[in-house]
């Protein structure tokens, strides 16, 4: 089935941002990853012939493209992920902002600090809430590999998390 | 005569030494991946929340994708690639030239027994190989010229 101009209209207004995040997540550079959904898209657009909804989901064909995109800037420079925190629009009370702010950092830390590899599973499959078999078919890797990865991103940010509640 | 306990000994071969014992029951004792995702719901929540308000304050702008358009870039608005020039190796002629003229200047300086009055103790030797420019050969000569 070819995507129509409507459907591909419909798919970018849906995801763009989603995928923008993705990018930010990943390299940590907000300028970088505003072009890219730019690119991204246009780039999708231009081969939309080559989507084919048999062998995945739109989501899973965008993503994968978009992680092709991440590894090319890691090769062209050593991308580390930056934090990304961001104001929050609602203040419930400066304590409770200053401890959920700070659990916040600390857990972008954790996330950060994983091996590249680790990372990226963890960001597909609980951050961007993709499928264990998607997260498999984007990355190009097994799911048994998937799970495996996921398990130790799990297990890190769970002690890093549990260190931080015990200070 | 030495009776030995067959049951004891396979016992023995297939027992797993303390420190083995330890791992397997570590990892007996680990959580399932289920297990550790529903554990990590607290953090999990906190990252897809701020991945709702970054998303959410995305300005993505608007576009419009329509059928048979071109999305390349028109070539008015395209960078001209700076032209860059070659770089120049060195020339087999200037090579072949160069080696040429070793040979024509080698071969034209006089060799030390050619001239008047020379003694064998004045003579240059070739200190790789112990013979004198006398034997005049043409590695020498190469040598002498270059």
């Amino acid at each position: 089935m070819r995507l129509t101009a409507d459907d591909f209209n419909r798919l970018y207004r849906e995801y763009a941002r989603r995928v923008q995040g993705f990018f930010l997540r990943m390299t940590g550079d907000a300028v970088w990853a505003e072009d890219m959904t730019q690119e991204l898209f246009t780039r999708l657009w231009s081969n939309r012939d080559n989507f084919d909804a048999r062998q995945g989901t739109f989501a899973t064909w965008m993503y994968h493209a978009a992680y092709n995109l991440c590894k090319n800037e890691y090769r062209h420079r050593d991308v580390v992920a930056q934090t990304y925190d961001e104001e929050p629009a609602a203040v419930p009370s400066v304590a409770e902002e200053l401890e959920r702010r700070e659990r916040r950092s600390v857990l972008n830390e954790a996330v950060r600090s994983l091996p590249d590899g680790v990372r990226e599973v963890f960001l597909l499959r609980y951050v961007e809430e993709l499928p264990i078999h998607d997260v498999a078919l984007i990355l190009g890797i097994p799911e048994g590999t998937v799970k495996s990865r996921a398990y130790t991103a799990l297990t890190t940010l769970k002690e890093k998390m549990e260190q931080f509640n015990n200070e | 005569m030495i009776i030995r306990n067959k049951e004891k000994d396979s016992r023995e071969a297939t027992a797993y030494r303390p420190e083995e014992l330890d791992f397997y029951r570590a990892e007996a004792s680990a959580p399932s991946l289920e297990a550790l995702e529903a554990g990590s719901l607290d953090f999990m929540a906190i990252l897809r929340q701020q991945r709702d308000e970054e998303n959410a304050q995305f300005a993505v702008p608007e576009r419009t994708f329509v059928e048979g358009d071109s999305v390349e870039m028109p070539k008015s608005q395209k960078v001209e690639k700076p032209v860059r020039l070659p770089r120049r190796g060195v020339s087999p002629w200037w090579l072949a030239a160069a080696v040429t003229a070793g040979f024509v200047i080698g071969f034209s300086m006089p060799r030390a027994t050619e001239k008047p009055g020379a003694e064998a103790s004045l003579m240059v030797t070739d200190s790789l190989q112990g013979r004198s420019l006398a034997t005049g050969d043409v590695n020498t000569a190469l040598l002498v010229s270059l």
